[in-house]
């Protein structure tokens, strides 16, 4: 995409600025009032556009395009069940055990015992009332987690709904996308097909990313959480662990969300200091040697970007907003910022 | 940009199936018949009117078209009001090469239809994906392509080399 950027007219920029403001709208209405439908089609698409490369390499070995997206699918639906079966009732019973130690309701338990601990510390007293304070402040946000996330057998519906919408997609996508072109003037043909293409390239770019990080982060965290028997593991490290993926502030919420998260029940040991080097740690290895492999070719956004996300997200959504928005926002930019690119580039009369 | 001239088909109106017309351009007779029906898989089919373009000067490309009915018009400047030169393409003839094989290359002049046209448009994305998917057919295009500018580019020297020589026997040093 490094072409001379076309001159940026009032009509061209007029045009933007509709785009911008009703697709917002509607993913904002998507997002608020149609999780259940908004949530699979992504996650659809986000699929279709991450095995295509792997569809490709079976069709080159001259397997049938259909044969092929079955038997993918075929495994991405086992490991589904697999998943459902052995880990998301554990994860459940432990998410529901995390959301209701740090619900506000339990505040008043846990900076009781927060104190106990701290009386041994003398020097961390003054902190009382921070630690006070962010307590409160976890325990408004778990209450919004508890009350915008679906109930998970109503999520369970709607993501079994996602390899099935991912096998039309790839099985009758280029048709789609051939009679959907064939109703566009002239004028709109190539810049359509460009801007499909770029959106493919990015939703299978951040795809990738998303997944391979949050898989590797997730694990890892989980199992040094496990090693060190803090309560909750898995939604703890659910939410520490994707938190810490939050560009430039990651690191640091995460700490501070990992002592607010232990120091209540296991106080100030060795296992805190055990958890904040090793996210550190975690940090700069994966800074060091996953990034670079697995990110895709894409500046994360501005720091502003990135706190006012994190704003929206945290007070419409609690922890669950914090950790969900800024993935949400790159999956969604990359499927704007190829559209406005081409309206900028092509010239529309 | 000139493809040698495909000769007229049968049909009653003078207008080819596009399979039929892509037969018989010469280049494409390298592709057995189920591989000229993947590729006319690929492609598609656009009408232009007289005086409508298909793309203009500086602006991003990926699209190669073959004229299969009708002419465009190329030229490199608008701001001189019709009087830039122009390059006039007939039926069997392609345009927009360039861009389609180098995606960092913008279009290098405008083309616009004299009269009414049916193009054939070749889009890189959907070539790209030919290749992942089917190496061996995307890989004989992709040569055939090649060829197709590798004839132009033996043109274009001797239409050089012509210019120089003239040049040369005028007096002039170049």
């Amino acid at each position: 995409m490094n072409h001379a950027k076309a001159e940026l007219t009032i009509d061209k920029q007029l045009i933007i600025i509709i785009a911008s403001g009703v697709l917002g709208l509607l993913v904002i209405w998507l997002a608020t009032y149609a999780t259940l439908t908004f949530v699979p089609v992504i996650l659809s698409f986000m699929l279709a556009s991450a095995l295509e490369p792997i569809l490709a390499q079976l069709e080159a070995i001259s397997i049938k395009r259909t044969h092929a997206i079955f038997l993918v699918l075929l495994v991405v639906a086992l490991v589904l069940i697999a998943l459902a079966i052995l880990w998301f009732p554990r994860m459940q019973i432990h998410f529901n055990a995390f959301l209701n130690d740090f619900s506000s309701a339990n505040i008043t338990t846990l900076t009781t015992s927060l104190n106990r601990h701290l009386d041994k510390f003398t020097y961390l007293k003054p902190l009382e009332s921070t630690f006070k304070h962010s307590l409160i402040l976890m325990g408004y946000l778990t209450d919004r987690s508890v009350g915008v996330s679906p109930t998970s057998s109503l999520l369970l519906l709607a993501i079994s709904f996602v390899p099935f919408i991912a096998f039309f997609l790839l099985r009758d996508g280029d048709n789609l996308k051939k009679s959907m072109i064939r109703r566009l003037p002239n004028r709109f043909v190539e810049l359509t097909i460009h801007a499909i293409y770029n959106i493919d390239q990015r939703l299978r770019e951040v795809t990738i990313e998303l997944f391979f990080s949050t898989t590797i982060i997730v694990i890892t965290t989980s199992l040094a959480f496990y090693l060190l028997a803090i309560p909750s593991f898995l939604a703890v490290s659910i939410f520490v662990g994707l938190v810490f993926l939050i560009p430039y502030f990651g690191t640091a919420i995460a700490t501070i969300l990992a002592v607010l998260i232990m120091a209540p029940i296991s106080g100030f040991n060795y296992q805190l200091i055990a958890v904040i080097v090793g996210l550190s740690t975690t940090r700069l290895i994966y800074n060091l040697f996953l990034m670079t492999k697995i990110a895709a070719k894409q500046s994360p956004p501005h720091p502003l970007i990135v706190l006012f996300f994190m704003l929206v997200g945290m007070f419409s959504g609690g922890l669950l907003g914090l950790i969900i928005i800024l993935p949400l926002f790159r999956v969604i930019t990359a499927f704007i910022q190829p559209i406005v690119w081409s309206i900028r580039n092509y010239r529309l009369n | 940009m000139k493809a040698s001239q495909p000769k007229r088909g049968n049909s009653s109106n003078g207008f080819l199936s596009v399979e039929s017309f892509l037969n018989t351009l010469p280049v494409f007779k390298r592709l057995a018949t189920d591989e000229l029906r993947e590729f006319t898989r690929l492609i598609h089919v656009r009408w232009f009117k007289k005086g409508e373009s298909v793309f203009y000067a500086k602006e991003p490309g990926i699209g190669m078209y073959f004229i299969h009915e009708g002419a465009i018009k190329l030229y490199h400047d608008e701001s001189l009001n019709g009087n830039s030169p122009t390059t006039l393409l007939m039926r069997g003839d392609f345009f927009g090469e360039l861009s389609f094989l180098d995606d960092q290359q913008s279009r290098s002049y405008t083309a616009t239809a004299t009269e009414d046209c049916c193009l054939i448009a070749l889009f890189r994305p959907e070539l790209i994906r030919l290749m992942d998917r089917k190496p061996k057919l995307g890989n004989k295009i992709m040569m055939i392509l090649n060829g197709l500018i590798s004839q132009q580019l033996h043109q274009r020297d001797e239409e050089i080399r012509q210019i120089r020589e003239n040049l040369s026997n005028a007096n002039f040093i170049l």
